[in-house]
C-alpha cells in the first residue's frame, strides 16, 4: 500500500492523461458515499423494521389478551346493563314480587345512586309474605342477566309473616 | 510480459509471467520482419521520423503486428536487438561516472548527445578495480522505436541487447564465453568473462551472405583469421583467460558446426535457469534464450540467492538504454493500467455492496403492519377499556354482594329447635363482609342454646368473629332475647 501510495505521489502529474481513471476515481468516491447513505438508510431500516416487528407482537399479544378477556366476559352468567335497560328490570323485579305473592310494601331509590355517575343504580325494596314465598323469591332474584348484588337484606317477624327489607344494586355500563 | 527478439529477417515474439522470482513460458511466436532493414544506413534513419509525410514506416508495421500476439492490449513490450545494432558493447575498468562516460566517448568515438548506453555489468574482482560493461546505442534508432511504438499506442518497457538477454536467460554469470551471432549482412564475436565483462567484435566479412559465397576453404581461412584477432583481444582484455573456450551459436540459422575454422570448439546448447518453466524441450532453449531474457532483467540475481551462478563481486542489472522519461512514462502507465483494474474491481466491489445493501434495506423497509391486524387491533382497543369496565364491575358485584341465600343456610343449618330469630339483618360493611355479616337477633328460653348454637357455628371454617353483642331478659315471654354478630373467615367467599 505504501508503495502505491509513493507511486501515485510519484506519476500523479500525468494522471490527467488518464480520464478513466479521474472517472473511476470520482465513481469510487460517489459509490462510498451511496454505500455510506444505503447502509445509514439500512441501519434505520432495521431499526424501523425491529420497531414493526415489536408493535406487530405488541398488537397481537393485546388482542390475544382483549380475546381471552372478551372470552371470559361472555362466559359470565351476568352482565353490566345499559342505563336504560334498569326500568325494565326494575319490573321484573316488581313482576317477581307479585309472581311470587308477596306484597310489595315500598320501592324506592337511594338518593345517591340518583346522582348518577357510579355505574350502579341503588335501590330498596320493601316487601312481606311467608318465609319459603320470601327464600324462593330471593332464590331466584339472580335468574336475571343483568348484574345485579342485594347489599343488604333484612328479615324480621310481622304479624305471622316475614317482612323483607332488601337493597340492591343494578351495575350500568 | 511480452518479449521481442528482432533480428533482420524475423521477429520472434514471447509471452511470459514473471511472479514470486519465476518466470513461466506461456507461449512463442515468430513472424517475418524486416524492420530492422531501416537502420542498415544510420544516417537514413532521421528520414524516417522527421519527415512528416512519412511518419508511418516499417517499425510501425511492425508494432501494429506485435499487437496481435498481445493478450492485454496495454501490456509494455520488452524489444532485444542483435548487438551488431549497438555503437559500442565494451568492458573496461573506471573510477567513477565520469570516467566512464569519458571512456566510453574515447572508445567508442561517439559524442554523447549521439548515443544512449547502460552499465548492466559490474564487476569488482579486486579491491579499487571496478569494471564496467557498457552498451551503447545510436539515439536514432531507439527514438525510432519510441516513435513509432507511440504513434501505434503500444508501450515500451526495455530495448537490450540479445547478448545481455541471453546471458540472463542461462541464469549463470559465473563463467567465461565465447558467442557467435551471424545474419545475412551482420555478424559479431561476443566474449563474456565474469570477471572483467562482455565485449563485442563485429565481423561483417563472416555474415551468411559472404560466408555462402565462399569456397569452404576460404571461409574456413577467413574465419580462423577472424577467431584469432578475437582471441587475441579477449586475451588483452581478460587476463588469465582459459584457452579453446567453445562458441555458443546465437544465429538463426546453425552456422559454427558447418565451419571446421571453429576446430570442433562448439558450445553445448545452453539451457534455461532453473526459475524459468517452460513448454518447451531442453534442445529448443537456447532458440529463445535472447527473447526470454530480458522478462528477467528485474528479477534479483546476486550471490547470497544463487552462490553457484554469480560471484560475489559481480553485479547484473537491467541493460534497458529507453530513456528515463520513456521508462518513467511506461511505468506510470502501468501504474495506472493496475490501478485502473483494482478500482474498477473495487468499484464493481461497491456497486455489489451498494445493491445487497439497497436490497436489504428494501427488504427490510418492506415490512408492514397487515391492514386486517390494524383493524382488529384498533376494534381491541376499542373495545377494552368497556370490557375492563364491565370486569371491573363484576368483581365489584361479588365484593358488595352479601350473599343472602349461602347467609340463611349457614344461620339456619345449625340452628336448634329450641332458637327462634325475631330478625336476620345480611349486609355489608362499607363494602367489606368480613367481620359484621350477620346480624341476628335471636330468642331461647334457655340461655346455653345460644352459647351451643354459637358454638355449632364456629365449627363452621367458612365464619369467623361470632359473638353474643347482647342478652336482654324478656320476663313477661318468659325467655331470653340475644343478638348475635357473625363474621366471615378469610377463607370465606
Amino acid at each position: 500500500m505504501k508503495k502505491y501510495i509513493e507511486n501515485f505521489s510519484a506519476y500523479a502529474p500525468e494522471i490527467k492523461e488518464h480520464k478513466d481513471i479521474i472517472f473511476l476515481l470520482a465513481l469510487s468516491v460517489i459509490l462510498i458515499l451511496a454505500l455510506i447513505f444505503a447502509s445509514m438508510k439500512l441501519t434505520s431500516s432495521y431499526i424501523d423494521r425491529n420497531e414493526k416487528l415489536e408493535k406487530i407482537s405488541q398488537m397481537e399479544s393485546f388482542i390475544a389478551d382483549w380475546q381471552k378477556k372478551s372470552n371470559i366476559l361472555a362466559s359470565e352468567p351476568m352482565l353490566p346493563i345499559k342505563e336504560e335497560e334498569v326500568d325494565e328490570i326494575q319490573t321484573n323485579i316488581i313482576f317477581n314480587i307479585q309472581a311470587s305473592k308477596l306484597a310489595l310494601v315500598s320501592l324506592k331509590e337511594n338518593e345517591v345512586s340518583q346522582k348518577g355517575g357510579n355505574n350502579a343504580r341503588e335501590f330498596e325494596v320493601t316487601f312481606n309474605g311467608d318465609y319459603q314465598q320470601v327464600m324462593q323469591y330471593l332464590s331466584d332474584f339472580y335468574s336475571n342477566k343483568a348484574l345485579i348484588s342485594i347489599t343488604k337484606l333484612t328479615l324480621a317477624h310481622d304479624k305471622n309473616k316475614i317482612k323483607a327489607v332488601m337493597s340492591y344494586k343494578i351495575y350500568t355500563k | 510480459m511480452i518479449s521481442v527478439y528482432l533480428t533482420p529477417d524475423k521477429a520472434q515474439v514471447v509471452d511470459g509471467n514473471l511472479k514470486d522470482g519465476e518466470l513461466t513460458v506461456n507461449s512463442v511466436n515468430e513472424f517475418a520482419c524486416s524492420a530492422l532493414d531501416m537502420f542498415e544506413d544510420i544516417d537514413d534513419v532521421e528520414y524516417y521520423y522527421e519527415d512528416d509525410e512519412n511518419q508511418e514506416n516499417v517499425l510501425d508495421e511492425f508494432f501494429h503486428d506485435i499487437k496481435s500476439f498481445m493478450d492485454a492490449k496495454h501490456d509494455p513490450i520488452n524489444v532485444v536487438l542483435p548487438d551488431y545494432l549497438f555503437a559500442f558493447i565494451d568492458c573496461f575498468k573506471f573510477e567513477n561516472q565520469e570516467d566512464l562516460e569519458q571512456q566510453l566517448c574515447e572508445e567508442s568515438l561517439r559524442d554523447l548527445d549521439e548515443i544512449y548506453y547502460s552499465v548492466p555489468i559490474i564487476t569488482q574482482p579486486a579491491p579499487q578495480e571496478q569494471w564496467g560493461t557498457v552498451y551503447a546505442i545510436d539515439k536514432k534508432i531507439i527514438n525510432a522505436f519510441v516513435d513509432a511504438a507511440d504513434r501505434q499506442n503500444v508501450k515500451l518497457m526495455s530495448i537490450e541487447a540479445a547478448s545481455l538477454s541471453y546471458l540472463r536467460a542461462t541464469g549463470k554469470f559465473s563463467k567465461e564465453e565465447f558467442m557467435f551471432q551471424a545474419f545475412s549482412n551482420h555478424a559479431t564475436f561476443l566474449a563474456y568473462s565474469s570477471i572483467a565483462g562482455m565485449f563485442k567484435m563485429d565481423v561483417p566479412d563472416l555474415c551468411l551472405n559472404s560466408l555462402s559465397e565462399m569456397e569452404e576453404d576460404e571461409a574456413n581461412s577467413i574465419i580462423n583469421s577472424y577467431i584469432v584477432q578475437f582471441e587475441s583481444t579477449a586475451l588483452k582484455t581478460f587476463s588469465y583467460m582459459n584457452q579453446n573456450i567453445p562458441f555458443t551459436d546465437l544465429s538463426d540459422e546453425e552456422v559454427i558446426s558447418k565451419f571446421s575454422a571453429f576446430n570442433g570448439r562448439v558450445a553445448e546448447n545452453p539451457i534455461f535457469a532453473p526459475y524459468i518453466i517452460s513448454y518447451l524441450e531442453d534442445d529448443d532453449h537456447y532458440r529463445v534464450m535472447c527473447s526470454i531474457g530480458s522478462l528477467l532483467q528485474n528479477k534479483i540475481v546476486n550471490s547470497d540467492l544463487y552462490p553457484e551462478d554469480i560471484d560475489s563481486y559481480e553485479q547484473v542489472t537491467s541493460g534497458n538504454l529507453l530513456p528515463l522519461g520513456i521508462q518513467q512514462n511506461t511505468h506510470a502507465f502501468q501504474f495506472f493500467l493496475k490501478l485502473k483494474k483494482i478500482l474498477f474491481i473495487f468499484c464493481g466491489i461497491l456497486i455489489v455492496g451498494l445493491g445487497a445493501v439497497l436490497g436489504t434495506s428494501f427488504f427490510m423497509a418492506n415490512v408492514t403492519i397487515p391492514q386486517s391486524l390494524n383493524d382488529e387491533y384498533n376494534l381491541a382497543k376499542e373495545n377494552i377499556e368497556e370490557i375492563k369496565r364491565e370486569s371491573d364491575l363484576i368483581i365489584l358485584k361479588k365484593k358488595e354482594d352479601c350473599s343472602p341465600i349461602e347467609a340463611m343456610a349457614v344461620i339456619l343449618e345449625k340452628r336448634p329447635k329450641e332458637l327462634g330469630f325475631a330478625s336476620v339483618t345480611i349486609a355489608m360493611e362499607n363494602g367489606k363482609k368480613k367481620k359484621n355479616w350477620i346480624k341476628l337477633k335471636a330468642a331461647s328460653a334457655d340461655p346455653l342454646v345460644f352459647q351451643n348454637y354459637i358454638k355449632d357455628l364456629n365449627s363452621n371454617p367458612a365464619l369467623a368473629n361470632i359473638g353474643i353483642t347482647k342478652i336482654d331478659s324478656n320476663f313477661k315471654a318468659g325467655y331470653k332475647a340475644a343478638e348475635i354478630n357473625i363474621g366471615r373467615s378469610e377463607n370465606g367467599k
